[in-house]
């Protein structure tokens, strides 16, 4: 049911703002290139869209990773380890980055909620809503995260059944 | 200083993902020495990516992506073909020219491993090529994408230490080349030795057609160097001019792209491109940390107290960087190993461009040597060869880059030469 929900905004809504802003994100640059060589006539607000937009891709792409596990790590250690050895140690990395994930959307709030009266320089934007895509993208991936601990856990207490059956 | 790097190291070691790791640990220097509150880990981390060349990053992975499913890979490899198939071991050759042309157009090793790998294992399996000795191969050119241009470890580089990524791009083209031709020699070599079969003869008709074939996709590393060359683009707009391109071949020239998997390839992209950037993040806030406690005035007064010998110091950051690669990823050594031994470099009159070039090569024979290459287990993986069979063919390789980088931190004009005629010294 969680990993239903969780998938459910992933892929309906989440991957849809990354489509949305990777496309405002280019489509910004090559807005600024045009203005500069066609109408020499530099635009204000076409270097701080795309940093904006490249903030919230990096929090909200870290998520995707976390949800395909694809976020780069060293394996050279855990991989020589029996395959129990393997989940409890992967259990310990999980809630090792599930706690730092805690501490950067706690981090992530206070911020967005600090700077919220704040604008930007060029767009007028408030400085609240570059800072909101770490409590977005963190939560996302603390969600995938725990949904893969769960999982995890129950494969080790599945394992512990059949050990204490025989 | 010690927890901090105890606690990355170990982190790390338990599979901990790196920018994760760089996190954690320096969120328990902050906690222990209660030296900053805890929202500087948000604020240090959106800072870490506020970067107008970052963006290059996405850019240069989508261009890469749309250019490699628009199917331009057998293009070139066919003209390589055409070149040079005649020669003995010609389809090894092929392999490394085509990993080069490829490495111009994707700026990243590993997806050149992947595109030319697939389809050239095959072939050269099927003539005879010793399995290991192709896939190490492979490993070896395709990290050759991180040296020449574009070239996604330059503009992390280039970001880190302050440098312009532009005279970074630049400075890769020759020891590129020297590289790959050091590697080329070497598998002639061994062709000759085992009699590996020759390909298709040398037709001047042949190379004319498949050159008017590969000729468009071949103008991008065109589009990209000679703007920046030129002045006309940074390396962002490059990468976004590169972009454009891209879905204009894909979709008017070859016909091969469909717009309904456009947003797939968007979020992939995204999703690799973060697992970079969310690295670079952390590191912004590790850098933060080692600035607090001073480590790198600290380290550079330790180095330059045991020697300021120009040669001995170029010499033991090398065999620290070829050390640490072993067992290091490559993103993860820029970000921690770099500022701290920027200032030592600084210090000595090393050019950072030369400095730059020589470690995107030396990072490049780390990515190949067993047992964590990347470059090195992605080739192995698309070749399905056991990596023992290959460990000492690649070895051997790697000797080959050895020798060019030694060739490179000696003349350090190699690099220099080219980005001082374009943009000035």
């Amino acid at each position: 049911m969680f990993e239903k929900i969780i998938n459910f905004i992933s892929e309906k809504f989440i991957n849809k703002i990354i489509v949305l802003f990777f496309i405002v994100m280019s489509g910004s640059v090559f807005v600024q290139i045009l203005f500069r060589y066609c109408f020499h006539k530099p635009i204000y607000w076409s270097e701080e869209l795309p940093r904006v937009m490249l903030i919230w891709l990096t929090f909200l792409g870290a998520g995707v990773a976390a949800k395909r596990r694809t976020h780069l790590g060293i394996t050279l250690l855990t991989s020589k380890l029996s395959p129990e050895k393997q989940v409890v140690l992967q259990l310990i990395a999980n809630f090792l980055t599930m706690a730092f994930l805690l501490v950067l959307i706690y981090g992530g709030v206070v911020m967005t909620i600090l700077t919220m009266p704040n604008r930007s320089a060029a767009l007028q934007m408030p400085t609240g809503l570059v800072y909101l895509a770490v409590p977005v993208g963190g939560t996302m991936m603390f969600f995938h995260l725990f949904n893969q601990t769960i999982k995890l856990v129950k494969m080790l207490s599945k394992q512990g059944d059949r050990g204490a059956k025989i | 200083m010690f927890i901090l790097i105890s606690a990355l190291f170990a982190a790390m070691f338990i599979n901990i993902p790196i920018a994760i790791s760089i996190g954690i640990s320096s969120l328990t220097y902050v906690v222990i020495y209660d030296a900053a509150p805890l929202t500087l880990i948000a604020q240090r981390m959106v800072a870490g990516v506020d970067s107008f060349p970052l963006l290059a990053i996405p850019f240069f992975l989508v261009a890469g992506t749309l250019m490699a499913e628009s199917g331009i890979t057998p293009r070139i490899m066919k003209f390589a073909s055409s070149l040079v198939g005649r020669i003995p071991g010609g389809l090894a050759i092929v392999m490394i020219i085509a990993c080069m042309l490829f490495g111009a157009i994707s700026g990243s090793g590993v997806a050149d491993v992947v595109a030319i790998g697939s389809i050239l294992l095959p072939a050269m399996r099927k003539n005879g090529y010793d399995p290991g000795f192709s896939a190490s191969l492979l490993g070896c050119s395709g990290a050759l994408g991180t040296i020449i241009p574009p070239s996604i470890v330059m503009v992390i580089l280039g970001v880190t230490t302050s440098t312009s990524i532009g005279r970074l791009f630049l400075g890769g083209i020759l020891p590129g080349i020297i590289t790959g031709i050091s590697l080329m020699v070497l598998s002639y070599y061994f062709s000759v030795k085992n009699n590996y079969a020759k390909g298709e003869p040398f037709e001047l008709k042949n190379v004319f057609t498949t050159f008017k074939d590969a000729i468009l996709a071949m103008l991008t590393p065109v589009i990209i160097i000679g703007g920046i060359m030129s002045g006309v683009f940074t390396a962002t707009e490059a990468a976004i001019a590169a972009v454009l391109y891209a879905l204009f071949l894909g979709f008017f020239v070859y016909k091969t792209l469909s717009l309904k998997e456009i947003p797939g390839y968007i979020v992939s992209t995204v999703e690799t491109s973060s697992t970079i950037l969310l690295i670079i993040s952390a590191a912004s806030l590790f850098g933060w940390v080692l600035a607090s406690e001073q480590i790198p005035q600290y380290f550079t007064n330790m180095f330059l107290s045991m020697t300021d010998n120009y040669y001995i110091v170029l010499l033991i950051i090398n065999l620290m960087l070829l050390f640490l690669g072993i067992f290091m990823e490559t993103i993860a050594i820029i970000i921690i190993v770099v500022p701290v031994l920027m200032p030592v470099v600084l210090s000595l009159g090393i050019d950072p461009v030369h400095f730059g070039v020589m470690l995107a090569i030396n990072l490049a024979i780390g990515a190949n040597t067993p047992p964590v290459g990347v470059s090195f287990l992605a080739a192995c993986r698309v070749g399905q060869v056991a990596i023992e069979d290959a460990i000492k063919p690649v070895l051997c390789f790697t000797g080959a880059m050895v020798v060019a980088l030694i060739l490179i931190v000696l003349f350090p004009s190699i690099v220099l030469l080219i980005p001082n005629i374009f943009m000035g010294s």
